[in-house]
């Protein structure tokens, strides 16, 4: 499990004129078991704070730790042992010959064993419905088994924290449905925690419970999802809109007190219906 | 009859096939697809069911940039891509895609709206009347300077959207482009596009998986599977179509709720319900279990 402390960070992206912030003193905790919905419209800041956590960019003020190691002073490589991302189209970044190959680059990076990273690839191959194409390369997957495999090249690692960048974008209902039950799958393990920057709030509530809202650079919002599916003023200043959905929980667990996991759960049976 | 009736056909595809060079198999299989002047048509289905290949074949990307084995009848406005350049099909059929980044290079707005009159040859002030028109249809006059990487994500999509307008196309296709926007942009865009369609008397055709954010709008709904329409029809009967068969789409919640408690609905009744009358259906849902 690792905390990830996120101390009065501000970045510019132009390091001379420290007056263009992209993120203004923003201060957040990601706990072990954590599941942190990140939203805010577009252009907030949102895949910029995402980029700090993983070390790729250093903050212009104030630090992110995690555990205790300070991400301006770590490599990208000694992070991303316990914290792997997910970017936004992230097929584009295929290089192996292999689907094999791809997989178990980040393993071999590890130092496992041979027969060790056989096996696991082989696994999670399976569990993501890849097995076949284990000898193909990925540049003749269809963009559904392209997607597919770029995520599987991350939950190989087990990171103890998953970041995502706008997951569903682009995504139809069946690959919407798979991304879900494959974060969930992730968050069974006791102590995963995850962050995920999305628009689409109806997926959010089906796996976080933790939420965050940026608005232009600054941290306007934070706690549970329950909490922010109350909250009125975020939603009535237009800094987040409901979809239909998402209004509809809203006025059932703030005004009918029912359970929200219930509510989510029941939704979920009616869309279900369909498959 | 009604005026839809009347109307002139403006696309008219029949048996269509088509297969990308060195592809193993169609990805479109003998479609007959047509589309009426003034239409606002959606087509959904999932990823890889040929969607965007049908739209690249209605703006004459297929087969003069992506090669492969073209067949059967396309009439667009009389064009045929096989036979008419991309230049002549553009100045009819405008194509808007999922992410604005991909279709704005130039160092301003204006530039970029600019660009595809230009490349038409017509004459300055041509040129500058449509550069103004355009920027004031989506309502871009104050960005017009701007790059358009600083503009947010609903404004880029404007900008884009106003690149193609400039063309002065009859036929406007866009292709999954809310994708990218916030769900309070995705709203915007919604109504902004109905509007357009509107004042400018476009036919527009939708490739999109948020349907319940077009749904009021729309005249048709095609469903595509595997290179073949699976449905095309009005939207409350596709829907319909689409539950009863398990179609994984994305069928609009009201929908499901009016379904689930075995109600008959309307179509036109669907939107006139406010939330608090769904919330009380939803919680009568809730009970039963």
């Amino acid at each position: 499990m690792a905390k990830i402390s996120i101390e009065d960070v501000s970045f510019s992206y132009e390091q001379d004129k420290k007056n263009n912030f992209v993120l203004k003193d923003v201060s957040y905790s990601i706990l072990p078991g954590d599941s942190v919905l990140l939203l805010g419209p577009n252009g907030s800041g949102k895949t910029t704070l995402l980029k700090l956590i993983m070390g790729l960019l250093k903050p212009t003020k104030g630090k992110i730790r995690i555990d205790d190691v300070d991400t301006s002073k770590a490599s990208v490589f000694e992070i991303s042992k316990k914290v792997s991302m997910i970017f936004q189209n992230p097929e584009k970044q295929f290089f192996a010959e292999t689907v094999r190959e791809e997989l178990s680059f980040g393993l071999k990076n590890r130092g496992l064993r041979e027969e060790e990273i056989k096996k696991k690839v082989e696994e999670v191959a399976k569990k993501f419905g890849l097995f076949e194409y284990l000898d193909k390369s990925p540049f003749d997957l269809s963009g559904g088994e392209k997607r597919r495999l770029s995520i599987a090249s991350i939950i190989i690692l087990d990171p103890e924290v998953l970041i995502v960048d706008e997951p569903t974008a682009g995504l139809d209902f069946q690959y919407r449905n798979l991304m879900i039950s494959i974060i969930r799958g992730f968050l069974e393990t006791r102590n995963k925690s995850l962050v995920v920057a999305t628009h689409d709030i109806d997926f959010g509530l089906r796996i976080a419970n933790k939420a965050a809202v940026i608005n232009e650079g600054k941290l306007v919002w934070s706690g549970d999802v329950v909490s922010l599916l109350r909250e009125e003023e975020i939603f009535s200043k237009g800094i987040l809109a409901h979809t239909f959905t998402s209004s509809l929980i809203s006025r059932v667990i703030s005004q009918s007190n029912v359970d929200f996991q219930k509510v989510v759960k029941v939704l979920e049976e009616l869309t279900e219906g369909l498959m | 009859m009604s005026t839809e009736e009347s109307r002139k056909t403006i696309i008219r595809i029949r048996n269509l096939s088509f297969k990308y060079k060195n592809a193993e198999k169609n990805v479109l299989d003998t479609i007959n697809f047509e589309v009426k002047e003034g239409e606002f048509v959606l087509i959904t289905g999932p990823s890889g069911s040929g969607k965007s290949t049908l739209a690249r074949i209605l703006t004459g990307l297929i087969p003069n940039s992506y090669p492969g084995e073209l067949s059967g009848e396309i009439s667009i406005m009389g064009f045929d891509p096989r036979r008419n350049k991309i230049y002549e099909i553009a100045q009819n059929v405008g194509l808007v895609l999922q992410n604005p980044e991909n279709q704005l290079f130039a160092l301003t707005v204006e530039d970029d709206i600019a660009f595809g009159p230009e490349n038409l040859g017509l004459e300055r002030k041509e040129i500058k009347e449509r550069v103004e028109w355009s920027l004031s249809v989506v309502d871009l006059q104050k960005e017009r300077h701007k790059a358009p990487f600083e503009l947010s994500g609903g404004l880029q999509q404007k900008a884009a959207i106003a690149a193609v307008l400039a063309m002065k196309p009859k036929i406007l296709i866009l292709d999954e482009p809310t994708s990218y926007l916030d769900t309070l942009s995705a709203i915007k865009f919604a109504y902004f596009l109905n509007e357009l369609k509107r004042e400018l008397n476009l036919t527009i055709i939708l490739i999109e998986q948020k349907i319940d954010l077009f749904f009021k709008f729309l005249s048709r709904i095609v469903v595509m599977n595997e290179g073949k329409i699976l449905i095309d029809d009005e939207p409350d009967v596709v829907m319909n179509f689409c539950i009863r068969n398990k179609i994984p789409i994305n069928i609009p919640l009201q929908l499901l709720i009016i379904r689930t408690l075995g109600e008959t609905y309307d179509g036109k009744k669907l939107y006139d319900y406010q939330v608090d009358d769904y919330k009380m259906l939803f919680e009568k849902i809730i009970n039963d279990r």
